[in-house]
């Protein structure tokens, strides 16, 4: 027999939930490009040809050190987000941006000591037919074909003589277009933020792919020089990744 | 009685009907496609189509070492030919995820390592096909029935085209098939050699392409790749160009390329995935030998590549032998491929 006291108990926990789940708010997360410290601009020392980046699995770290997962908010219908992943085009003055310079967030109020996401495309959503994908995935630039997947990060830099050409994405891989294609390299950075609070901005500290190479390249091949640096800086080796802070 | 008779003769017609209409429809579906073959609008420059990298008269391959891109420079790799492709477990020079033909088409329209043709997003691309020598409208609308244009009817039409391209009439197939003066004396022999276990070429030139690996017990073996010894510098092969490794990130894929046909080669020189090999004495060579030397001047001795396939073993071979040989190898062309006029550039 289910007793009275337990039957309030669900109802209380329903009503609970929906409520919570009802009342979120939208926080918006500003992403932007820094170079030794200063802001980049279009008439920066430093070029930026191209930067984007697919980012997903957003989290906020409660003060209780949960991590509650966040849903993107898409009524504004953009084509550069659906509630799961984001497209970032953080190349400064562009005429024609491939992308969003801020996220919209649907948090649920409260305080918060944290913030995580993963860069790339899901497992799920990486090997699927190009040409039927959603956006922001129906981007055939960022379509790694070669090795069907997508290009989850996308950096094409100048700065003095130097140049830094990236790829990042799943590599390593086999099997079937459209079908299961499992990859021995998944590169999907992890980015945690601690001490992140609501409606603060990221900024990326690009500075540091700069260098001792002066054409530093990684487009997923083995023998790419690049690679290892920028694995280094996005924390995919065994240090924390360097490249994304919390601005003011 | 007569209703049974009458009802299998109807289902009969409709069977009869829909298959001429399916037929219908794949044909303009790679009449929509050789158009789109040969339209230099699906680049970036307007000034590269497929046809260019792969044209007609070189068996849909180019006569170049390596092809040029929309901004003329140079790829990496040598451009394949293009015929009986259904024969191919994967697709291009080194890659077992290229599967599917409609896809691989993905690639020379958007890669950007190496740039080819560099193709605008679909939107862009729609828009420019309309400004076309060609008029799509009824094109499209013959293959869809209706003349939207999109990605994946455009990649569709291309492979529909691509498949049409069939190459069996080669003076090898008229013999095959009965007429014994299609050979020469000399391409005789020439067989008798390329079929011998000394050479071995059957082993991975197996099948009526000649594209088939087979292993020792005479079983075909799916997406195999080889490593035939051109090169053995001090990163295996030259970086500019690793083969299966790029994709498996397998060390022991260094230096791995697909066997390819060795149909109507006296139409695609060079060869070699890099284009490394001018002639077909050439290529004799190096497999007689067991491997090349510092070829295209990259320091380092092919026959001692450690991920050389243990089929490259080498083999001495007369001159005479060379040269039959090398009349048996010219007698897998077939012209009719490249005077077909439904595989050339259709009129405006
Ligand atoms: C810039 C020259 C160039 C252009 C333009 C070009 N290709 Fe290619 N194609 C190549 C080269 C080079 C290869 C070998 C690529 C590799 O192995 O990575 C190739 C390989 C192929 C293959 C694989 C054949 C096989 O035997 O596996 C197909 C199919 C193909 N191309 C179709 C096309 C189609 C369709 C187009 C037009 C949309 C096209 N190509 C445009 C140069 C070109
Ligand atoms: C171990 C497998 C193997 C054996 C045995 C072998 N081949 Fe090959 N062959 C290949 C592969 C793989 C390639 C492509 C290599 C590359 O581009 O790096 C190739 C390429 C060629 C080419 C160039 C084709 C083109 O279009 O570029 C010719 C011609 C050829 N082989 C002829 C022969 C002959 C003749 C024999 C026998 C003497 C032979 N092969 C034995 C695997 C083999």
């Amino acid at each position: 027999m289910v007793t009275m006291k337990q039957m309030m108990q669900v109802i209380a926990c329903l009503w609970l939930f929906g409520c919570a789940e009802s009342k979120t708010e939208t926080v918006i997360l500003p992403f932007s490009l820094s170079f030794e410290g200063q802001e980049v601009t279009c008439s920066s020392a430093l070029q930026v040809n191209a930067l984007t980046l697919y980012i997903h699995d957003l989290a906020l770290q409660e003060l209780s050190g949960q991590w509650q997962k966040v849903e993107l908010d898409n009524s504004l219908n953009s084509p550069w987000q659906n509630e799961s992943i984001a497209l970032l085009d953080l190349a400064p003055c562009q005429t024609k941006p491939m992308g969003l310079t801020s996220v919209a967030m649907k948090v649920k109020p409260g305080q918060y000591q944290g913030l995580r996401f993963k860069i790339g495309v899901p497992q799920a959503l990486n090997h699927q037919d190009p040409q039927l994908a959603k956006a922001p995935l129906d981007i055939s630039q960022l379509q790694w074909h070669w090795t069907v997947g997508y290009k989850f990060a996308y950096f094409d830099l100048a700065w003095r003589e130097q140049t830094v050409k990236h790829h990042l994405g799943s590599s390593g891989c086999v099997g079937n277009v459209g079908d299961d294609i499992q990859c021995r390299y998944q590169n999907r950075p992890e980015i945690t933020l601690p001490s992140y609070q609501l409606g603060q901005p990221i900024k990326l500290e690009l500075r540091q792919f700069f260098t001792e190479l002066p054409h530093a390249r990684c487009f997923g091949k083995p023998q790419d020089k690049g690679c290892d640096t920028l694995f280094n800086l996005l924390g995919l080796q065994d240090a924390p990744q360097r490249i994304f802070r919390l601005g003011a | 009685m007569r209703l049974v008779v009458c009802l299998g003769l109807l289902i009969l017609c409709i069977w009869g009907w829909s298959k001429w209409q399916g037929g219908k429809e794949q044909q303009a579906l790679a009449e929509l496609g050789r158009h789109l073959f040969y339209d230099k609008r699906l680049s970036a420059n307007n000034n590269l189509a497929c046809s260019d990298c792969h044209q007609q008269a070189y068996a849909f391959a180019d006569s170049r070492r390596l092809s040029f891109n929309t901004h003329g420079k140079a790829g990496r790799r040598n451009s394949l030919a293009l015929f009986n492709l259904a024969s191919y477990d994967s697709f291009t020079w080194a890659n077992p995820l290229q599967t599917d033909l409609s896809f691989q088409a993905l690639i020379p329209l958007f890669s950007d390592d190496p740039v080819e043709m560099a193709a605008p997003e679909i939107d862009l691309l729609a828009q420019n096909l309309t400004l076309s020598q060609y008029d799509y409208a009824p094109l499209f609308d013959a293959a869809f029935g209706d003349a939207e244009i999109s990605l994946t009817r455009i990649t569709a039409a291309l492979a529909a085209f691509q498949m049409t391209l069939q190459s069996y009439n080669s003076p090898y197939d008229q013999y095959l098939a009965g007429n014994k003066q299609a050979l020469s004396n000399e391409a005789i022999a020439g067989m008798a050699l390329f079929e011998s276990e000394r050479l071995g070429c059957r082993r991975c030139h197996g099948g009526i392409n000649f594209n088939q690996t087979i292993d020792a017990q005479g079983r075909v073996q799916r997406n195999t790749f080889h490593n035939t010894g051109l090169y053995y510098s001090d990163t295996g092969y030259p970086e500019s160009d690793l083969g299966l490794y790029e994709v498996s990130f397998a060390e022991a894929d260094n230096g791995k390329f697909r066997a390819p046909s060795l149909r109507n080669l006296t139409l695609t020189a060079p060869y070699m995935h890099d284009g490394s090999m001018a002639y077909l004495a050439q290529v004799i060579d190096h497999y007689s030998r067991g491997g090349s030397l510092n070829l295209q001047g990259v320091q380092g001795d092919g026959k001692l590549n450690p991920n050389k396939s243990e089929l490259i073993v080498g083999f001495a071979l007369t001159e005479l032998e060379k040269n039959q040989l090398i009349a048996f190898l010219a007698s897998l062309t077939d012209y009719e491929l490249i005077q077909t006029p439904d595989f050339s550039a259709p009129k405006k």
